[in-house]
């Protein structure tokens, strides 16, 4: 069932050349939506679900909502059941392609884990790619604590979405431990988690939109900084003040542990470099940012930097980085899985000389040092629990929280 | 006694390093001695064959051109095997004791063991070892139940048996065949290890043998000198690296030489107060992270094995082994963990004949399963009936191992 606002296109007002929405799949996903401010971003809303419950405090003309799996579920949830999530998608494919139609740019936001968002979301995201939208997705992985189930729907959720989408940033909760001023309480823990999105979409909106920088750039400039599905994204944000704010955010972007997930990378081809500052910054300053951003995270192919003034900001400055990287080992992995099959009976054994196939990944530079992407997007399980995650980020320990506790029981 | 153009290889693929051992195990003759990078292996896992191939083609030259000149050629390969795609279970055959008076008979226990070895195997899987634990009469364990009388009437074998997935061993099986090995043996790590570390020491009966290699832990639990279980988890002295680089936002690189240099498995009470710089890095290390996150997963690693094994397990002594066995302070954590006494152990076997490169081998751990792989072999050599040869691969893949 598709419900849109009653102005979805007020022609009295001036069109954005560009259309971008932001869309929540699933109870959590439309939450954290709605928590999000986004002001000064010309941004429509969308919310997909197959509970109707989660519409109810949506006010009316807040944004398009799509019921999905109307016949099948009744409005009542999946009971988390992916699968179940994933054939309501299907069903609803019609009110789903309606709701995304005549959009250029979709931000998806999505916790994965439980029903709707894990099953419901690749096949969002695949249709919105095939309307020719740019999709950039932002999940949410739950706390390794919330149990085995979750987290391999999750990560099988995470690897679909990941092959469907232009960009794909994945928030794992166990990282909100490792920030300072995490540990105050639950709910600030989570306010953290949803700031990380927020940011990530005003940094893509502002290069689009309303850059105090006269860097706006158009669609298909854009397109060109996410050219592929499938391709590992880096993402990260930093965030400083005082007199070496600027330091302390570059610091602080290179600590970032969204940098090290399964799929992510921590050097991009093309990078959207995005700061939110108190006043205009100098242009020696920008420069000398950017050129330490570029030698640090990359950006060859392409590198936007643009800034924001918020004036509220005071002394402070945020920094969020957001790329795609690893494009020319994708693309060739694209080119190995599209060739279509040799000789007559294409279920045939395949030629001797393919048992052996060549090893094509591209070795990329990460903090200079050479690695493999072949595991990118792998997450490898033993009795439900990742073990190839940190121990102490699984277990919500902060060593620098432990550090300082240490520091104060000795003194 | 082989000639210098057949020798044996035994090979042991790790995730980080290859070793390779060519030797005559009938004259008990080593020959060369070779350890080299792995490549395309990732927690026991295969992510690259031809990358895999070519690294231990590689070592397996090398170990044959460390030879006395290059003079001995290998022929046959013994393999060892670590990854999760070897399981183990236990697995009871079951007979009722057919005399009138109850009497077990020599039928019976053969009854019961061919009960026990007809159980099937999970699909997809291949044999690789079947080892006896014993007898089981009235509920109790029996070395030799033959012609004692049975008040149950109930006769139990008792069996560890190890599979490996099919498409895992055809992968590995012909690393060694396209160097024109031919694969005669397969044995797991874990009963490597604990053939390497063997001391025939009283007190060792209730023994947990550990070899953390980099990719892999593999662990073999023995109980009143019987194998009781074996496993193996993925986790390994890589992930203790890859720790570290998280914390630090840093390189593996890095993060490896701060594990081998700094690292320890407990946090010290003075660590908060020591800083470590590196010569070639401008970043400042603090000794405290570096432990605590070093022992998070150490800790993390024991108590999943302890996981694993039997509630109701003795343990006496745990022997810790392999490449990752070096870590300072490892043994103290296991020690708390287990609440056993630890050792932390290498092989210590004095070969009469080796070549000079060899000296430094046996008192490395991390050469513990290739050198356990190598006795287990001249201990098959020695006996009257050798291991039955089966031709081919799949005949090595259903090889059967039944110990005395």
């Amino acid at each position: 069932m598709l419900e849109e606002p009653e102005n979805k296109d007020n022609s009295a007002r001036a069109v954005p050349a560009v259309k971008a929405a932001v869309l929540g799949v699933g109870s959590s996903g439309i939450l954290m939506m709605k928590s999000m401010a986004l002001p000064r971003i010309p941004i429509a809303r969308i919310f997909m679900d197959t509970y109707r419950g989660a519409f109810d405090d949506i006010p009316e003309g807040a944004g398009t909502k799509v019921l999905l799996g109307e016949k099948e579920l009744r409005g009542l949830g999946t009971g988390m059941d992916a699968g179940a999530a994933e054939r309501a998608a299907e069903a609803s494919g019609g009110d789903i392609a309606a709701a995304l139609r005549g959009y250029d740019l979709l931000f998806v936001v999505v916790a994965l884990g439980h029903g709707t968002g894990s099953g419901a979301t690749a096949f969002i995201v695949k249709t919105a790619r095939e309307l020719g939208i740019t999709t950039i997705c932002f999940a949410t992985f739950p706390f390794t604590r919330e149990g085995a189930a979750i987290g391999e729907r999750a990560a099988v959720a995470a690897k679909k979405i990941s092959e469907e989408s232009n960009a794909f940033v994945a928030i794992e909760d166990d990282f909100v431990a490792q920030v300072d001023g995490a540990g105050i309480n639950y709910v600030d823990g989570y306010k953290i988690a949803r700031s990380w999105i927020e940011r990530g979409i005003e940094a893509c909106c502002a290069i689009i939109f309303n850059s105090d920088a006269e860097t706006k750039i158009d669609l298909s400039t854009f397109r060109r900084m996410f050219p592929m599905t499938g391709a590992p994204t880096l993402f990260t944000i930093g965030e400083g003040r005082g007199q070496a704010a600027f330091e302390m955010a570059f610091d602080e972007l290179g600590k970032n542990p969204l940098l090290r997930t399964a799929f992510s990378t921590s050097r991009a081809d093309t990078l959207i470099f995005h700061m939110q500052v108190g006043a205009t910054p100098s242009l020696a300053t920008v420069n000398d940012i950017s050129e330490r951003i570029q030698k640090r995270f990359g950006g060859r192919d392409c590198n936007m930097p643009a800034f924001t003034v918020v004036p509220e900001l005071g002394d402070s400055v945020r920094i969020c980085l957001i790329g795609a990287g690893g494009l020319e080992s994708t693309r060739k992995k694209k080119d190995k899985i599209s060739e279509p099959p040799r000789g007559r009976n294409a279920i045939s054994a395949p030629a001797e000389e393919e048992l052996f196939p060549a090893s094509e990944v591209e070795v990329m530079q990460r903090n200079g040092e050479l690695i493999d992407e072949s595991t990118i997007g792998h997450l490898h399980y033993y009795d439900g629990v990742n073990l190839d995650k940190p121990t102490y980020l699984r277990r919500g320990k902060n060593p620098e929280d432990e550090l300082k506790k240490r520091k104060r029981q000795n003194s | 006694m082989l000639d210098k153009q057949n020798m044996v290889v035994v090979i042991d693929i790790g995730s980080a390093e290859t070793k390779v051992l060519l030797a005559d195990p009938f004259s008990s003759r080593i020959a060369g001695v070779a350890c080299g990078k792995t490549e395309g292996m990732e927690k026991g896992e295969i992510v690259d064959l031809k990358k895999l191939n070519s690294s231990v083609h590689k070592v397996i030259r090398a170990a044959e051109e460390n030879s006395g000149n290059g003079e001995f050629r290998g022929r046959y390969a013994c393999l060892t095997i670590s990854s999760v795609a070897v399981s183990g279970a236990q697995i009871k055959g079951c007979t009722s004791v057919k005399n009138d008076s109850r009497r077990v008979s020599r039928e019976d226990m053969e009854t019961a063991r061919e009960d026990a070895c007809s159980n099937s195997l999970p699909a997809g899987s291949v044999l690789v070892h079947r080892l006896k634990q014993g007898y089981v009469l009235d509920n109790e364990a029996c070395a030799n139940p033959e012609d004692k009388i049975s008040k149950t009437g109930q006769l139990l074998y008792n069996m560890w048996r190890i599979c490996a997935g099919r498409s895992y061993l055809e992968e590995l099986v012909q690393i060694p065949n396209n160097f024109s090995l031919e694969v005669k043996w397969l044995y797991c790590a874990s009963l490597a290890a604990d053939e390497a570390l063997s001391d025939g020491a009283a007190g060792n009966k209730n023994r947990l043998v550990i070899d953390i290699g980099a990719g892999t832990t593999d662990y073999a639990l023995f109980q009143d000198g019987v194998l009781s279980c074996t496993g193996v988890i993925p986790v390994g002295g890589g992930h203790i690296t890859n720790d570290i680089a998280w914390a630090f936002q840093t390189n593996t690189k890095i993060a490896e030489g701060l594990k081998i240099s700094h690292a320890s498995a407990r946090v010290g009470g003075n660590d908060h107060n020591k800083t470590i710089s590196l010569l070639d890095n401008d970043g400042n290390y603090s000794q405290f992270i570096i432990n605590f996150v070093v022992n998070q997963r150490v800790s993390e690693l024991f108590e999943l094995v302890k996981k694993e094994l039997p509630a109701q397990a003795k343990l006496e002594i745990v022997k810790l082994t392999g490449g990752t066995s070096k870590l300072r302070e490892i043994g103290d954590v296991a020690a708390e963990i287990f609440g056993a006494r630890v050792k932390i152990d290498a092989p210590h076997f004095v070969f009469s004949s080796a070549p000079e490169n060899f000296a430094g081998v046996c008192e490395d751990p991390k050469y513990s399963a290739m050198i356990g792989a190598y006795l287990w072999l001249v201990k098959s050599f020695s006996k009257k009936s050798p291991a039955r040869r089966l031709g081919g691969v799949l005949g090595v893949l259903q090889r059967i191992f039944l110990p005395q």
